[in-house]
């Protein structure tokens, strides 16, 4: 069942006169449960593709459907809770908060809900992660490893259907990438559909299908 | 929860901005309190019942003002005249115009037997112009006051804007210390309403705070400039002054318009907020280099570099920053127009023989608006000057970080921003005395007015000057070893 479709996906930036076309009609199907990866050299609109399909950025043409829902047929308030309780991102420079502790970081996504995090489900995903030990540190005072835990945590703790993790090993020593990507291996085995931008073949090799991704269009 | 826990942490992590921001704010209240009780108050006569009289075409005519009708009645006894009185005056009309002096006198004696110890009857009394029956002198009293009202008015406005354009400036300096939050917020989920919230309830609960310091700080000036006047035995003077008054409405008027500046601030701060765009948050790169591999590069080009780099500094300044030097350079100009009618209004008379104490208050006092304006004007554009150093420094960390790992030295680039910085404080304050002299001598030549130089406003240009260049040096000292310095030990290894 697919979970992702994406129709005919076309993408341009305009620079001055210039327009520099970064996704070319690109069309895809992502299926429920898959772990993917998408790679490609530097500049061929990876990162784009992925900020389209988390609804971070609207494509010039074609449309997204995630969970049989339009994304980009809905204003920018509901895309941005559609995103908040159904996508998650998760980013290669961590991006936590820096002046709230890893507790805090991990329950704003409930909290921009107006609803307390579950703390059971709290424990239970940074037990999962083994960070529970330092959820009452700042970003500044954990390590590399531990600030993308505590984003793949922030990631989860609303239940995201479809996780989207832009180079989440791009700034990690080899043996963190390997805790990390045995994370995501335990998540898309509990059922969590794992969308992943990488240059690391290594990286790619931990996942079910790898898209390739040249000069804006799928090779 | 959200808001709460947010401004609650923002609270020790920029707690820095948010006092930069308040002490804007707490300027523009303060300001707007000020002009406002100044507008406000009344003016003092001397407490002195007047007896304008005058005679423009020798028809004479004299009016007693200030009196209540229990006590013009006393005059009905004068003879010659037909009196009429209304609001406050008693109008006298002669019926033979021979009889001037004897009538005046008459009233002077009525007016001494009752109000001897409670008003003062001088000879510097202003006298009044009866013109084809009018009271020309009336007018010139509505005229006066309306002016003042006006004038302040358009202080009030000058002041408010400039005050506006600083609020902007240091609410989009905290804007752009928050851009990654913002971002990292957006990627999350969060919503424009959440985000206009967020900031909107934050740039409330700094205006209340500013109300609560701003206003009575104001009214505080006010009152001390005006009592310590008051204080001075001005009754050999005929000056006018104001006297404090303090009327509720007008704080809460004062409270309104400061609203309305803080209210205009957000609406374009939150245009910026919401073109932050979230999908930066991962598109941003960090520049990698290797410091070992091009250390000495340019240890090489040290003799030409620091012209090289600050020729570039220098081209490549943006649109915004010298826009930045004409805002500060318009500012200075108005200073320097205030501070020569500040000093045309007190140091006139005063500039040959004794100067009277009384005289010397009474003059203070009556221009205490244009003294306090030209203060508040500095102020802003010394915030603007400390503002704008902040912003160049920040811009220029990263290349700075690259510089010092390609090998450049940190003092050459110190002095690199140094030449940099003198250039501009140079041609801001010299263009903003040049357009300001421009303005004054243009201004004052229209309304035949000769521009004043004494000891003390030499000495106040010379010291404004030290403050300017102290303020740029200071601010590009503190921000260089704040964005720069540390920036170069810490990613570096410098």
């Amino acid at each position: 069942m697919a979970l992702l479709e994406i129709k005919h996906i076309r993408k341009e930036f305009v620079s001055g006169t210039r327009t520099v076309q970064a996704l070319k009609d690109i069309t895809l199907t992502i299926e429920k449960g898959e772990m993917v990866a998408i790679t490609g050299p530097s500049g061929a609109g990876k990162s784009t593709l992925l900020q389209i399909c988390a609804g971070l950025m609207r494509p010039t043409k074609g449309n997204i459907c995630l969970d049989g829902k339009d994304l980009y047929a809905l204003n920018d308030d509901k895309l941005a809770e559609f995103r908040r309780n159904h996508i998650s991102y998760i980013l290669q420079h961590f991006n936590l908060l820096p002046m709230l502790t890893a507790h805090e970081n991990i329950a704003i996504p409930s909290l921009l809900n107006d609803v307390k995090p579950d703390e059971t489900v709290l424990r239970e995903i940074t037990d999962t992660l083994g960070i529970t030990e330092r959820l009452e540190h700042f970003p500044a005072e954990l390590s590399g490893g531990e600030q993308q835990r505590v984003g793949i945590a922030r990631s989860l703790i609303n239940n995201p259907a479809c996780i989207f993790a832009d180079e989440p090993t791009g700034n990690l020593d080899g043996g963190t990438t390997k805790d990390v990507m045995d994370l995501f291996c335990r998540l898309n085995e509990a059922g969590k559909t794992i969308v992943i931008v990488t240059h690391d073949p290594e990286v790619a090799r931990y996942c079910h299908r790898e898209i390739t991704i040249v000069d804006g269009m799928i090779r | 929860m959200f808001y709460k826990l947010m401004y609650k942490r923002g609270m020790h992590k920029y707690r820095k901005s948010y006092i930069n921001i308040l002490c804007v704010f707490i300027l523009t209240l303060s300001m707007l309190s000020f002009t406002s009780i100044y507008c406000d108050s009344h003016y003092n006569y001397n407490d002195a019942v007047l007896i304008p009289a005058m005679t423009a075409d020798w028809t004479c005519d004299i009016r007693v003002k200030n009196i209540t009708e229990e006590e013009a009645i006393l005059y009905s006894r004068i003879p010659n005249v037909d009196m009429v009185y209304a609001a406050g005056n008693l109008d006298f009309v002669l019926l033979d115009t021979n009889e001037f002096e004897t009538v005046l006198e008459q009233i002077r004696t009525i007016l001494n037997s009752q109000h001897e110890h409670i008003h003062e009857i001088t000879d510097t009394t202003p006298t009044i112009y009866v013109y084809y029956g009018r009271d020309v002198r009336n007018n010139i009293d509505d005229y006066y006051d309306n002016g003042v009202r006006i004038g302040t008015a358009v202080f009030q406005a000058i002041l408010t804007a400039i005050g506006a354009v600083s609020m902007v400036l240091i609410y989009s300096d905290y804007i752009r210390q928050r851009t990654e939050d913002i971002r990292t917020l957006s990627a999350i989920g969060i919503t424009e309403r959440q985000l206009h919230r967020l900031f909107f309830g934050e740039c409330n609960v700094l205006y209340l705070l500013s109300v609560v310091i701003g206003i009575p700080l104001g009214g505080g000036i006010a009152y001390v400039f005006f009592k310590v006047c008051e204080w001075v035995d001005m009754s050999d003077t005929n000056s006018v002054y104001p006297v404090f008054d303090l009327h509720i409405t007008s704080l809460l008027t004062t409270a309104l318009i400061g609203y309305m500046a803080v209210y205009i601030t957000f609406q374009i701060i939150l245009k910026k907020i919401l073109r932050i765009d979230a999908s930066y948050t991962c598109a941003e790169s960090v520049i990698e280099f290797d410091p070992d591999k091009f250390r000495g590069f340019y240890y090489k080009a040290t003799p030409h570099f620091r012209a090289f780099f600050a020729r570039i500094l220098r081209k490549r300044s943006s649109t915004k920053s010298k826009s930045l030097v004409v805002l500060i350079a318009s500012i200075i100009a108005l200073s320097i127009v205030m501070l020569n009618t500040v000093n045309y209004a007190i140091g006139r008379e005063y500039s040959h023989g004794e100067i009277k104490p009384s005289e010397l208050a009474a003059a203070i006092s009556a221009t205490s608006l244009f003294i306090m304006s030209t203060i508040y004007a500095i102020l802003y554009s010394l915030a603007i000057v400390a503002i704008f150093t902040k912003r160049q420094m920040e811009s220029n960390a990263k290349s700075t970080q690259i510089l010092y790992a390609l090998g450049a030295d940190e003092h050459i680039l110190y002095s690199c921003f140094h030449r940099y910085m003198l250039r501009q404080f140079t041609s801001s304050v010299l263009s903003g005395f040049g357009v300001g002299y421009a303005a004054t001598v243009l201004i004052f030549s229209s309304v035949n007015h000769t521009i004043y130089i004494n000891l003390w406003f030499i000495i106040v240009h010379l010291v404004l000057i030290v403050l300017y260049y102290f303020v740029y040096l200071f601010s590009m000292k503190k921000y260089f070893n704040e964005n720069c310095r540390s920036t170069i030990s810490e990613e570096a290894g410098g």
